[in-house]
């Protein structure tokens, strides 16, 4: 049973579950209310409101919760476009939540899908502006790199193009910031 | 830039060799700043800044050979024209490189330190019961931007579980009536985005922008 050569050491809790701060132990119904409370931030930072969220028919949001269960892709894209607004000029701003490297910190920063000068912002200049030190080039990545989906995404892709392509189930674009070393 | 300058060229390669002399004065400055320490080969060029600043004093229309002879010591006597030149050359490299070494990043960690760092900022946060949920007094409290979301919510309970009326009641917060947010959310990130660009303006004599309302709502479980 003593394995001297483990490299994990695990300590199991069996008492006082950090429900505060955790999500309780996962059913289908808290898996399903944590979800639509986030799709609603998501679609809040979009419009400045989470309406789109909550006018959706009954049908539908059962439809949207039901392709994330059976993994349908066509269904989920099917309906997913009810919530997103569908020009990206009326996007007050990007759903975007980066996750630093070496902590458990997340930047939740509102970043704009076009400039006071109406060009579109790529995610270079997202990142710069967000991480300056992170991010010292809009163009290459120098000290980090952003991976979404597991895909290291060129600093020249346009934030809105991002945002209609890879969005994550919850309506964000979860982003990680992976440090080159 | 060509380097060859040769002595037959009168007045052209006289300015060219006088800015080629401020250059590597200049150079040579911030060469001695950075080390601190002097070569042999570089007291030659102290005297060059020490002739080259008598120069600029004593106006500019000094003989270039005169300006040579200024500097004796220099191993290479009369022939200097390309010791000059081959020393330019060397400083310029130098100067480029500190540059790039002015650019290097931090250490990694460093950075993230920096990005993560704690702040000391309070965010006011406003209460706003709905439904049958009892009033909180106060409203309106302030909390550190840095707490996670589940904090509030906790803080909130506590304060409420006395006046329940059914005691498995669990009280939950929606940020500007919209979304429940997960508890492990930081607040500043949550203040960011409601107020940053929407502003709420909100009911009753708080008009502080600086505040997110949070409704509370029983529900049954």
């Amino acid at each position: 049973m003593s394995d001297l050569n483990c490299v994990w050491k695990l300590t199991l809790h069996y008492r006082n579950y950090p429900e505060d701060y955790l999500l309780p132990l996962p059913t289908y119904q808290t898996l399903e209310s944590h979800w639509v409370n986030q799709l609603k931030e998501s679609c809040y930072v979009q419009h400045g409101t989470a309406k789109p969220v909550m006018i959706l028919s009954k049908q539908d949001s059962s439809d949207l919760w039901n392709s994330i269960k059976h993994h349908d892709y066509e269904l989920f894209w099917s309906n997913m476009p009810k919530i997103q607004s569908r020009n990206s000029r009326r996007l007050k701003n990007i759903p975007i939540r980066l996750y630093l490297p070496a902590s458990d910190k997340v930047v939740d920063l509102p970043v704009t899908a076009y400039d006071s000068e109406d060009t579109t912002v790529t995610l270079g200049q997202a990142l710069k502006n967000v991480l300056p030190d992170l991010f010292p080039s809009v163009r290459t990545n120098i000290i980090a790199k952003p991976v979404l989906h597991g895909v290291t995404i060129p600093l020249e892709t346009p934030l809105a193009d991002l945002y209609y392509e890879a969005i994550y189930i919850d309506g964000f674009l979860h982003v990680s910031i992976v440090l080159i070393s | 830039m060509d380097l060859l300058v040769s002595e037959d060229d009168s007045s052209s390669s006289e300015s060219v060799h006088a800015t080629r002399l401020m250059k590597s004065v200049r150079l040579h400055g911030v060469e001695e700043d950075k080390k601190g320490i002097i070569h042999p080969e570089d007291i030659q060029q102290t005297e060059f800044k020490d002739s080259d600043s008598d120069n600029n004093q004593n106006e500019k229309e000094e003989d270039e050979d005169e300006e040579d002879f200024d500097n004796g010591p220099g191993p290479l006597g009369q022939n200097d024209t390309p010791a000059i030149k081959s020393q330019t050359q060397k400083h310029k490299v130098t100067t480029s490189a500190s540059v790039i070494l002015n650019r290097l990043p931090p250490s990694q960690s460093q950075v993230v330190q920096k990005i993560t760092q704690e702040s000391t900022i309070k965010i006011t946060i406003r209460c706003q019961p709905i439904g049958s949920t009892p009033q909180l007094s106060p409203t309106v409290f302030k909390i550190s931007e840095t707490q996670p979301f589940g904090t509030l919510v906790k803080f909130i309970n506590k304060k409420l579980r006395k006046s329940l009326k059914d005691k498995n009641d669990t009280i939950h917060c929606y940020v500007n009536n919209s979304f429940a947010p997960s508890s492990d959310e930081i607040i500043g990130n949550l203040h960011k985005v409601s107020i940053n660009l929407y502003q709420i303006i909100l009911r009753g004599s708080i008009t502080n922008m600086k505040s997110t309302s949070i409704l509370l709502r029983t529900m049954n479980l």
